[in-house]
């Protein structure tokens, strides 16, 4: 049961008539819903209409911290947002790391719902108990390294400050437009920009100054300080400190199953130049971590290129180094650096960003695209500055990039080739083929939010079981990833931070911080009903198996390269399976019985 | 007896082999057989057994297979 007096301050602004209140979120809920994650399909099911315009008055932006907010627990970075996904019409949340999420937290907040419109371009300033609505009419257009730098001078200057903001993608409505904070950190996927432009809202700004309270502050350091040295001796902790998230390229490479030209290939020899260690002697200059992360996985590169002149950012990731890259048919590190760079300076999903490109790409390759269609654009696949050209043509809705930026379901459609977008729900997929990992057809196709990776990324488990050309049995290994991912999301931590941070010792975190009696069993049956939630938020809205579909070339087109050679997907059966796991009916709705069990039937 | 299976990262520091066999006693679980076998817990992710997941806490029955599966994490 829970006990003691852990609660948390829920700050509310309205932007439309400009209200700013303060809410207690009570211990229960936070012993229920955890935080992050939990808490954001809690309070979405509860304010936000399942059937509502994404892009109207009625959706919300719900920002969660996790518990450990702010405190030193390894890895705790993770701010989760919730909203009504204008690309995908479904739920979706998306997570951010960095310091904007705990900066909340030394403001002395733990969520904050943005709701209503503002007539003209504003932004939020929270500055501890000080929250006033700003006037940004004066950075309205400006790209997102301008804009953090214009709004901390309006403030004063001081570099304290953390700033979450949109681009032109954003301000433009693009469908899978992110919102970034601290320059680099994005809110990804699922086209939340999109939903913060539609509202007017430029940026959030935040500086916090208050001390973060846990219920046993001695016990908490004593198990904290038996942590930390624990990532020096994991050798995936510190295969990630070397080389990001980018230590994949090799594995998923050479198995055949990487992302490359509009997912029509698995393999591809010139990707071998994007291997970690190759990538951290070229292009990484230093390292960067998120809020209390000791592993230090994100990566600074610059590249001094005679196409683009001096390239400088944080990362690329593996996903955007994928669909930006390899995807494209990119084949260089200057290249793809500037892909990622320009993107990020628009404020848009490099994933989805990449899936439309590669999608325009195939479609000029094939002739249904024209130089007249491109205006004069010659899209084909490994054209860089093609492909960053038609980047800026989709933040500012130009020629066909007023298609793309309504998505690559759109985009298709109105093209006469819907088959050739490579998306689940509308969003496109990862930097996983899942015809190399088939448990990953089910990830995809399961998905709330679509086709993202990280509800259940198994395909590294499915390469180490040596069965990842199985389709039987996947469904109990996707599920128990899919709930322990609601779990990671939910304590608001990073999954690199589990190399090192056991399940064991986030529980004693937990109840160290809130002074709760958490149990694994209470967390995990708390953990189904937050992906319990997430699904029927989409049933209320229409969903149900018909939607939780893979492309065409996934289920009909066998793989013809590399290792995973030959292979696709018998999707339906995995579904069969998939829902009898899950205790949903045939059509992938959550019974009446399942829904008792989980206390979600009314 | 019991198989366990140990994927990608993971290792005992009593075995070097990636399937090991290993005596079943009644009312032995699945922390028993890793502290038998001196499984470093931080590189574990799932446990899987007879393709179910579980937990350290649940008790085993004779011939079963442990899977144990490496720690999966974003990218």
């Amino acid at each position: 049961m829970a006990k003691n007096d852990f609660a948390g301050q829920l700050l509310r602004v309205n932007l439309t008539d400009k209200k700013v209140t303060i809410e207690e979120i009570k211990n229960d809920i936070f012993f229920e819903y955890i935080g992050g994650r939990g808490l954001g399909v809690y309070y979405l099911t509860k304010e936000v209409d399942p059937k509502c315009d994404p892009l109207g008055n009625e959706n919300k932006l719900l920002f969660f911290n996790g518990p450990f907010s702010g405190t030193m627990v390894p890895g705790n970075s993770r701010i989760n947002l919730a909203f009504k996904s204008p690309l995908t019409n479904t739920y979706c949340y998306s997570l951010a790391g960095g310091h904007w999420g705990p900066e909340l937290k030394f403001a002395g907040y733990d969520g904050l719902i943005i709701e209503g419109e503002s007539e003209k371009p504003v932004y939020l300033w929270i500055d501890d108990d000080k929250v006033e609505i700003r006037s940004a009419e004066k950075f309205w257009g400006k790209k997102i390294a301008e804009t953090d730098h214009m709004i901390k001078e309006d403030l004063g200057g001081d570099l304290k400050i953390h700033v979450a903001c949109i681009g032109p993608a954003g301000e433009n409505l693009v469908k899978f437009a992110c919102i970034t904070n601290d320059v680099f950190r994005e809110f990804g996927r699922g086209g939340c920009g999109a939903v913060m432009g539609s509202k007017n809202l430029k940026a959030i700004a935040i500086r916090g100054s208050k001390d973060v309270k846990v219920a046993d502050s001695d016990g908490l350091m004593e198990l904290i300080a038996n942590i930390y040295p624990k990532f020096k001796q994991n050798a995936k902790a510190q295969e990630r400190r070397k080389y990001g998230t980018n230590e994949l390229v090799e594995h998923i490479n050479n198995a055949g199953f990487m992302c490359t030209r509009n997912f029509s290939e698995g393999y591809a020899e010139t990707t071998k130049k994007f291997e970690g260690p190759k990538f951290r002697e070229e292009v990484v200059f230093n390292d960067a971590s998120c809020y209390a992360c000791p592993i230090a996985c994100s990566k600074n590169c610059a590249i001094v290129s005679t196409k683009y002149g001096d390239v400088k950012l944080e990362g690329p990731e593996f996903e955007t180094l994928g669909l930006l890259g390899t995807n494209c048919g990119l084949t260089n590190w200057e290249d793809v650096l500037k892909a990622s760079a320009v993107c990020d300076a628009l404020g848009m999903d490099s994933i989805s960003a990449g899936g439309c490109i590669s999608l325009a790409m195939e479609c000029f390759e094939k002739g249904i695209l024209t130089l007249m269609d491109t205006n004069e654009l010659e899209l084909r696949f490994g054209n860089a500055e093609a492909e960053i050209a038609l980047l800026d043509m989709i933040a500012k809705r130009e020629g066909i990039g007023a298609d793309l930026a309504e998505g690559p379901a759109f985009a298709a459609e109105k093209w006469g080739v819907p088959d050739l977008a490579m998306h689940s729900k509308g969003m496109t997929f990862a930097v996983y083929d899942p015809r190399g990992a088939k448990g990953m057809a089910l990830t995809y196709a399961t998905s709330p939010k679509g086709a993202h990776h990280m509800l259940a990324p198994v395909s590294i488990a499915e390469i180490a079981a040596g069965n990842r050309f199985e389709e039987k049995g996947k469904e109990v290994l996707v599920r128990a990833v899919q709930l322990n991912f609601a779990i990671i999301d939910s304590l608001g931590i990073c999954s690199t931070i589990q190399n090192g941070f056991t399940r064991a010792d986030q529980i004693k975190a937990l109840n160290l911080v809130t002074g709760q009696e958490m149990t694994e069993e209470k967390l995990i049956f708390n953990a189904e009903r937050i992906f319990n939630m997430e699904r029927m938020y989409n049933v209320q809205n229409g969903f149900s198996r018909k939607n939780d579909t893979l492309p065409k070339r996934f289920t009909q087109e066998p793989m013809p390269n590399g290792e995973s050679k030959g292979q696709i997907i018998d999707l339906q059966t995995m579904l069969d399976n998939y829902y009898n796991a899950m205790g949903w009916s045939q059509d992938g709705i959550p019974t009446d019985a399942k829904l008792k069990e989980l206390g979600l039937n009314k | 007896m019991i198989i366990v299976e140990l994927k990608g990262e993971v290792k005992a520091a009593k075995a070097q082999e990636k399937e090991i066999l290993i005596e079943w006693e009644k009312n032995i679980t699945v922390l028993d057989v890793f502290e038998k076998l001196e499984i470093e817990k931080s590189n574990v992710g799932l446990i899987i057994v007879n393709n179910l997941p579980v937990k350290y806490t649940d008790e085993l029955d004779d011939n079963c297979k442990i899977i144990v599966l490496p720690i999966l994490c974003g990218g």
